[in-house]
């Protein structure tokens, strides 16, 4: 992903942040700026002291359109005061609720899609964060995934997998989200990663893409990406995606060619 | 049929072997009267074969009745005198502990313990070989236990996944799929058990029950409306009993 992306969308790192161009640096919502400047305590602090000394001016922050999930995440759950909670948008609102794990009714169909969208989009550059902020970005990205079939979510469903792959942290419930809906274009990008300079990279990319029959470790990671990418270009329309789950085997063949389709074709 | 070597085996004189009712004649009997034909290297492979499909059924029922919880991995636990958590939620044999005792640590402290279905049923064929093969030897082959659902499985367990078997035996890791499950319980997204006998599987979480019983939880745990059931895989998995079979007897003769 490209910085012009990240400037774009809006979501920031720190280390975007200090690299950011001054106009742009001024659209960032000021809540985020302390957390990513000064640290998740100062943010907390510099909000309830808003809270007690300028109210409004807290509302008009914490529902700004700009506001990262992370910054929720941490000041949101802490927040008594009940002429804020009244105040706060439905965004903010039905994320509290996301987090606190309430079912998923009380707001519309769309409603719960715009927000699981923010959640993870701005989000997912803290995962890591803690087990609990980790839980909630697994639980959106399932939900687009699973229930609402969304795949433009997936790019940033995968950026985490491999990361967190790279730290040894917990995969499995986000792989599952990724190929419950993930297509040709997917499989494509997952190809790419074969050619990453990241050894760790290239070990996951080659556990998802087992069924290519032409993958073999002892190639160059630059062969091994052409003969995948050639390989689904050519069973692009014979590909059928499997169900299979590393909680179900061993070694899970997500996708596999569709002899039925294959036979046809000939 | 059963051959060893190149002999049909006469069913009456081995199943005479075992006590009428026990496991190993049950099973005995499945595969004197299969289509398929198992064959054996020798006497004592099948006999091995026999003894750690029975330990594998006792474990399965031990664990059952040990206070070891059902946890998501997030929120899993181990003991750390004998086992280090990692960040993924799985039990990395800590250094410096035999493998033996922190496998039998699982069963003895087991309220210390939490995890999913898919690791409770790695426990339980770490714990059946513990059972059956002398201590030097689990040792020796396993000396880096990574317990964590279906990876990082040591080599000698061998375990494969069969597509579909001729027949399904006590000991046979069996796996309820539940397709429609509620995306907030992905847990419950299937259910791994061992087929125990007369019906009956275990599955850590659910507990020791027929497969309509194991289909009915399941389908408790769908997203509302689905009408999509949970439902029984075709496919088996086994460990290599064969080449397990093979390092216990040929450690026996050094």
């Amino acid at each position: 992903m490209s910085l012009n992306w990240r400037y774009n969308k809006l979501y920031y790192s720190k280390e975007v942040l200090f690299a950011m161009p001054l106009k742009l640096f001024r659209k960032i919502d000021e809540l985020d700026k302390i957390r990513l400047k000064k640290g998740n305590n100062e943010i907390k602090a510099v909000f309830n002291s808003l809270v007690k000394n300028n109210a409004e001016k807290a509302i008009k922050l914490i529902n700004d359109k700009n506001l990262q999930f992370t910054s929720l995440f941490i000041i949101g759950p802490g927040i008594k005061d009940k002429s804020i909670l009244d105040n706060l948008n439905q965004r903010n609102k039905c994320s509290l609720e996301v987090i606190k794990g309430v079912p998923f009714d009380t707001y519309s169909r769309q409603e719960y899609y715009s927000v699981l969208k923010w959640i993870l989009e701005t989000g997912y550059r803290e995962d890591g964060l803690n087990e609990e902020y980790d839980e909630v970005l697994d639980t959106a990205a399932i939900i687009l995934s699973k229930v609402y079939k969304d795949n433009q979510s997936l790019p940033v469903i995968e950026e985490m997998i491999f990361s967190r792959y790279r730290q040894g942290a917990f995969i499995y419930d986000l792989v599952w989200a990724f190929f419950e809906a993930a297509n040709w274009e997917d499989l494509i990008r997952l190809a790419k990663r074969l050619r990453s300079s990241d050894p760790k990279d290239n070990e996951l990319a080659r556990k998802f893409l087992n069924f290519i029959p032409c993958l073999d470790i002892n190639k160059s990671p630059e062969m091994q990406y052409r003969c995948s990418i050639k390989w689904l270009k050519e069973n692009r329309s014979l590909l059928f995606y499997t169900g299979e789950t590393n909680l179900q085997t061993c070694d899970p063949v997500r996708f596999a060619v569709s002899e039925k389709k294959k036979g046809g074709r000939k | 049929m059963i051959k060893i070597g190149n002999s049909i085996i006469d069913g009456n004189s081995l199943a005479n072997k075992y006590p009428q009712n026990s496991i190993e004649a049950k099973i005995i009997n499945i595969l004197l009267s299969s289509s398929e034909i198992y064959r054996y290297d020798s006497m004592n492979q099948l006999a091995f074969e026999l003894k750690l499909r029975k330990s594998i059924v006792n474990a399965a029922k031990e664990l059952n009745r040990s206070r070891l919880a059902f946890k998501v991995f997030r929120k899993s636990k181990a003991n750390d005198d004998y086992w280090v958590r990692t960040r993924e939620g799985g039990f990395l044999l800590k250094n410096g502990v035999k493998p033996s005792d922190a496998i039998k640590d699982i069963y003895i402290n087991s309220s210390k313990y939490g995890t999913e279905c898919s690791t409770a049923k790695v426990i339980v064929y770490y714990k059946a070989l513990v059972d059956i093969l002398p201590e030097e030897l689990f040792n020796r082959l396993f000396p880096d236990i990574y317990l964590m659902n279906w990876q990082h499985l040591n080599r000698n367990l061998g375990i494969v996944d069969y597509p579909q078997v001729a027949d399904y035996l006590p000991g046979d890791g069996r796996y309820f799929k539940n397709p429609d499950v509620k995306p907030t319980n992905p847990e419950w997204q299937g259910e791994n058990t061992f087929y125990l006998d007369n019906g009956l599987y275990y599955g850590h979480g659910i507990g020791i029950t027929s497969a309509d019983k194991i289909i009915e939880a399941l389908n408790k745990k769908r997203i509302r409306g689905s009408n999509v059931s949970a439902y029984l895989l075709k496919s088996a998995k086994r460990p290599n009993f064969k080449h397990l079979s093979n390092m216990y007897y040929n450690a026996s003769v050094q």
